[in-house]
C-alpha cells in the first residue's frame, strides 16, 4: 500500500515539477512571480480538449498544436501586459498584481467559454493499469513520468549547452551586462515565456488524460507550483525537479496520516517556513545586497 | 428600495474592508494579500459565540475584532521582514491557510456546510434583521472606521507609517522602529477587517468558507488600488463603485452563470489596466516604488 | 574618552574585501573628511557605522559603547545621523513632513495619541512645527514647506536631507558627498551650515571628492583605498602625501632620460 502513495507522489510531483520548470525559466529572465502561469496550464488542457474532442483532430496533431497555442498565449501575455510594465521600470509587486489580474481574467474567460462543468478528453474504455510492487500504474501515468524526465533533460541541455541557454543565464545573472554584449533581452524574455508556457501547456494536456479539466484547476496548480519552485530554489532547473517531487511526495505521503483537505494548508505552511528561514530554497544561493 | 439598501449595506461592509486595507497597503506600503482572512476570523468568532453560547453580537463583534487583531499579530510578525512580492505571497498563503481551516476543521466551523441561522443584533426589544434596521448599523460602523482611520493617518503616527512606505531605510535612519510600526498598522487593519466580517455574518445570517476565499483578498486589493492608495476617500469611492457596478450587470439581463465570471473578468482587466496605466487609481497619492 | 572609534573592521562580499582591517578614530567636535578613489569603501563604511550592513569582523564604538550590531534605528537614537549618497527623502511627503519626521516626539507619535487626538500630541506637533520652520529658514526653504519633496530641485533636495539630519539633533553626523552636483553658492551654504554645526559641538565625518571643499571644511582627513586606511592628516599634509596622489592618479613613472 505504501508504494502506491509513493508512486502517486512521483506522478503528481512530476506534474508539479513540469509546471514549476516553466515557471522557473520565466522567473530567471523576468525576476517576478508570473502567477498567471497557472491559467496557461489550464488553457493548455482546455485547448487540447477543444482541438481533439470538439474539432476532432487526431491527437498527433491536436497535442502539439495545443502546446504551440499555450506558448503563444504566454508570449501574448508578456507582450501585452508585462512588456509595458518593464518599459516603465515598475517594481516587482506591480508585475505580481498585474499577473493576478491576468489570471483572474483568463480563468473566468475559460469559465464563460467552457462552462463550470468538468470535462475530459478521454474517449473509449479506461485501460487496466499495470501492477508493480503492489501498486497500480496506468499507461498515462507512465507517460507523465517519462515525458517529464525527457523534458527536464532537454531543458537542462538547453540551458547549459546551447547558445540560447547561455543567453538566458546571462540575462538572468546581469541584464545590463548582457545588453552590453549584444544580447537582446526582450527576445530572450520572449523565448523564456514561450518555452515556459509550452511546458505548462504540456503539463495541462498530460493531466487532462489523468484527471479531469475544470476552470479552477489553474489556481490549485499555481499555488503548489510556486511553492515547489521557491522550496526547490527559484530559477533553478534541478530545483524545480526537487521542489516538485518533494511537494508531490509530501502531499501524498502526508495525506496518508492526515485528512486530504489539509493538503493546501500543509503546502503553504511549508512555503512560509521556507520564505522565513531559507528563501533561497533547498538548492539556491544566499545573496547580500552591497549598497543601499 | 429594499434591494438598493441591501447593495449599500454590502458596499459599506466592503468600505470597511477597503479602508482598513488601505491603511496597511496604501499608507504603510505593505502589500497584504490575505486581508479577507481577518474578516473570516471576525465572522466565525461572533457567529460561533452567538450560536453555541448565546452571546450577543454586541459582545461577539468586538471579541471577533480582537481575535482578528491577534491573528494579525500572529500572521504579521513572521511575514513583516519579507520584502515586497514575498510578503504578498506569504500573506496570501496565510489567507489560504485560514480558509483551509474554515473548510477542514469541521468540528469547529461545520466546514463546507457553513453556519446557518446566525442571530441578528438585538436592539430595544427587537432585532436588526431587516435592511431598514441594518443599514444604520453598517453606516455607523463605516463612519466610525473612516473617522478613526482619518485621525490615525493625519497624526505623527500616521506620518511615520507613510515615511515607511516612502523609504524604509530613510525611516530607520530617522530612528523609527520600522518593524514595530508595520506590525501595529497590520494589526489595526486586521482589527477593522474583523469588524467587517462580523457585520457580514449577522446580516446574511449564513456564512461558509466560500465567503472568505483567498481571491476575495485580491478583490479588496483592487478596490484599494482602484480608489487610490493613500486616500481614505478613494477607498470609499473604489469599494462603492466596484460593489454597485456589477449589480448593474444584473439589469442587463445576463444569466448568472455568465454575469458572475464576467464581473471577475472585469476586475481582472481593471487590475491589469490600473497597473499599466494608472497605479495611483482614481484619487490616490501613491504609485508603488 | 574616545568619542568615536572603529577597530579592525573588515567587510567581505563573496570573497572581495570592501573594508580590510580598518581602524580609525575621530575626536569629539572635529570635522573629518573621508576621501579615496571610487570603490575605496567609504559608503560601505558609512553603511556599517549606521547599522545597515553588518561587518564580517571588528567593532564600531561610539562613546565607548559597542554599537556594531545594533539595529539602524537604535543607532540613530544613540545620536548618529546620516545622509545618503543617492539622497533618500520621503518623496511624496511635504518638505515640512520630512523635517517633522526627524524631530523628537515624546508621546505624540503613539497610536493612542493619534486616536484620541490628545493635547500632548497637539502640543508636541505645534512645538516641532516651529522648530521645523526654524530649520527651513536656516536653509532658505521656508516658502517650500508645503511642497512635495520630489518636486524640489536637486540642490534643494540635498539641503533638505541635511536639514533632516540636523533635525535629529545627532551628536555625530555622517554626510555622504554633501556637495556633490551642487552649484558653488549651494556648496558655500553647506560649508557654512557644517561650520555652524561644529560650533554647536557636533562631530562630523563627511565623504567628499572635491579637495577644495575638504580644505575649507575639514580639520582632519582620512584616506581610504581598497578598504584600507592609507593616510591620515591635515588637508595640507594629505595634499602632499605621495601614497594619496598615487592612489588617485596611479603609479607615477620616472620619465626616461635621454
Amino acid at each position: 500500500m505504501e508504494f502506491q502513495f509513493f508512486l502517486n507522489g512521483i506522478i503528481s510531483g512530476s506534474i508539479y515539477a513540469l509546471i514549476a520548470l516553466g515557471f522557473s525559466i520565466i522567473y530567471r529572465t523576468v525576476k517576478f512571480f508570473h502567477f498567471a502561469h497557472g491559467v496557461v496550464y489550464a488553457a493548455g488542457a482546455y485547448l487540447g480538449y477543444t482541438l481533439c474532442i470538439s474539432i476532432g483532430l487526431p491527437q498527433i496533431i491536436s497535442v502539439p498544436l495545443a502546446v504551440l497555442c499555450s506558448a503563444i498565449l504566454g508570449i501574448l501575455i508578456d507582450k501585452l501586459c508585462y512588456s509595458p510594465l518593464r518599459a516603465q521600470k515598475s517594481p516587482n509587486l506591480v508585475f505580481l498584481i498585474a499577473s493576478f489580474g491576468i489570471f483572474i481574467f483568463l480563468q473566468n474567460l475559460l469559465q464563460i467559454l467552457y462552462g463550470a462543468q468538468i470535462l475530459s478528453p478521454r474517449t473509449g474504455l479506461i485501460k487496466e493499469g499495470h501492477h508493480i510492487l503492489g501498486a497500480v500504474i496506468t499507461d498515462i501515468q507512465i507517460t507523465i513520468i517519462v515525458v517529464s524526465l525527457i523534458l527536464f533533460l532537454g531543458l537542462w541541455l538547453l540551458i547549459q549547452k546551447t547558445k540560447l541557454g547561455k543567453a538566458i543565464r546571462a540575462v538572468s545573472d546581469d541584464p545590463v551586462a548582457a545588453k552590453t554584449v549584444g544580447i537582446n533581452s526582450e527576445r530572450i524574455i520572449l523565448s523564456s515565456f514561450s518555452v515556459g508556457s509550452a511546458l505548462a501547456g504540456i503539463a495541462g494536456i498530460l493531466i487532462s488524460y489523468e484527471t479531469n479539466i475544470e476552470p479552477t484547476m489553474g489556481f490549485a496548480a499555481i499555488l503548489k507550483v510556486m511553492i515547489a519552485a521557491i522550496v526547490g530554489g527559484i530559477g533553478s532547473i534541478t530545483g524545480s525537479l526537487v521542489g516538485g517531487l518533494f511537494l508531490g511526495l509530501a502531499e501524498n505521503l502526508g495525506i496518508w496520516k492526515i485528512q486530504s483537505g489539509w493538503k493546501d494548508a500543509i503546502a503553504f505552511g511549508i512555503l512560509i517556513l521556507f520564505l522565513l528561514l531559507r528563501p533561497q530554497g533547498i538548492l539556491g544561493k544566499k545573496t547580500e545586497k552591497e549598497t543601499i | 428600495m429594499e434591494y438598493f439598501l441591501h447593495i449599500l449595506i454590502i458596499a459599506e461592509i466592503y468600505i470597511i474592508l477597503s479602508l482598513s486595507l488601505n491603511l496597511v497597503l496604501g499608507f504603510t506600503g505593505l502589500p497584504a494579500f490575505g486581508h479577507i482572512a481577518f474578516a473570516a476570523i471576525g465572522a466565525y468568532t461572533s457567529s460561533l459565540l452567538a450560536l453555541n453560547y448565546g452571546i450577543s453580537p454586541w459582545i461577539g463583534l468586538p471579541v471577533g475584532a480582537i481575535l482578528a487583531a491577534i491573528g494579525g499579530i500572529l500572521i504579521g510578525f513572521p511575514s513583516i521582514r519579507l520584502k515586497g512580492d514575498y510578503f504578498a505571497l506569504a500573506t496570501f498563503g496565510f489567507g489560504l491557510i485560514v480558509y483551509s481551516i474554515a473548510k477542514n476543521w469541521v468540528e469547529l466551523t461545520r466546514g463546507p456546510m457553513g453556519l446557518p441561522g446566525i442571530p441578528a443584533f438585538p436592539f430595544l426589544g427587537g432585532s436588526l434583521d431587516s435592511v431598514f434596521s441594518y443599514f444604520p448599523l453598517t453606516t455607523a460602523f463605516a463612519l466610525i472606521t473612516y473617522f478613526v482611520l482619518k485621525r490615525i493617518v493625519n497624526s505623527p503616527f500616521g506620518r511615520i507609517l507613510q515615511s515607511i512606505r516612502e523609504d524604509e531605510i530613510a525611516a530607520l535612519s530617522m530612528g523609527k522602529n520600522v518593524t514595530k510600526y508595520k506590525l501595529i498598522a497590520f494589526t489595526i487593519g486586521a482589527f477593522f477587517a474583523g469588524i467587517a466580517g462580523s457585520l457580514y455574518a449577522h446580516y446574511i445570517t449564513f456564512i461558509d468558507p466560500t465567503s472568505f476565499m483567498p481571491m476575495e483578498s485580491i478583490a479588496i486589493v483592487l478596490m484599494v488600488v482602484f480608489g487610490g492608495m493613500g486616500s481614505l476617500e478613494g477607498s470609499i469611492l473604489g469599494a462603492t463603485i466596484l460593489v454597485i457596478f456589477p449589480e448593474l450587470l444584473r439589469f442587463v439581463g445576463l444569466p448568472d452563470a455568465v454575469a458572475a465570471p464576467l464581473r471577475q473578468m472585469i476586475y481582472g482587466l481593471l487590475l491589469i489596466v490600473l497597473m499599466i496605466k494608472r497605479p495611483q487609481g482614481l484619487i490616490g497619492k501613491y504609485k508603488f516604488k | 574618552m574616545d568619542f568615536f572609534e572603529i577597530r579592525n573592521l573588515t567587510k567581505e562580499f563573496d570573497g572581495v574585501r570592501a573594508i580590510d582591517n580598518l581602524s580609525l578614530s575621530v575626536d569629539k567636535g572635529s570635522i573629518t573628511a573621508l576621501i579615496g578613489p571610487n570603490g575605496a569603501g567609504k559608503t560601505t563604511l558609512f553603511n556599517i557605522i549606521s547599522g545597515f550592513l553588518k561587518p564580517s569582523n571588528g567593532e564600531v564604538l561610539y562613546n565607548e559603547k559597542i554599537i556594531t550590531h545594533l539595529n539602524p534605528y537604535k543607532i540613530s537614537q544613540e545620536g548618529i545621523g546620516r545622509t545618503f549618497q543617492n539622497i533618500r527623502l520621503f518623496s511624496q511627503l511635504t518638505v515640512l513632513d520630512n523635517l517633522l519626521l526627524g524631530l523628537k516626539y515624546n508621546e505624540g507619535e503613539s497610536l493612542l495619541a493619534a486616536i484620541t487626538q490628545s493635547k500632548k500630541m497637539k502640543q508636541e506637533e505645534k512645538q516641532n512645527t516651529e522648530k521645523a520652520l526654524e530649520l527651513l529658514k536656516l536653509i532658505n526653504l521656508l516658502d517650500k514647506k508645503d511642497a512635495l519633496a520630489e518636486n524640489l530641485s536637486y540642490g534643494q533636495r540635498k539641503l533638505l536631507e541635511i536639514a533632516r539630519a540636523l533635525a535629529l539633533d545627532s551628536k555625530l553626523l555622517l554626510f555622504d558627498e554633501p556637495t556633490a552636483g551642487l552649484f558653488p553658492e549651494m556648496t558655500e551654504k553647506i560649508i557654512e551650515v557644517v561650520k555652524q554645526l561644529k560650533q554647536q559641538g557636533k562631530t562630523i565625518i563627511f565623504i567628499e571628492h572635491d579637495m577644495k571643499v575638504v580644505s575649507k571644511m575639514a580639520d582632519m582627513v582620512i584616506v581610504l583605498n581598497y578598504g584600507k586606511k592609507i593616510a591620515e592628516g591635515t588637508p595640507d599634509e594629505i595634499r602632499q602625501n605621495k601614497d594619496v596622489i598615487e592612489a588617485y592618479l596611479g603609479k607615477i613613472e620616472e620619465p626616461v632620460k635621454i
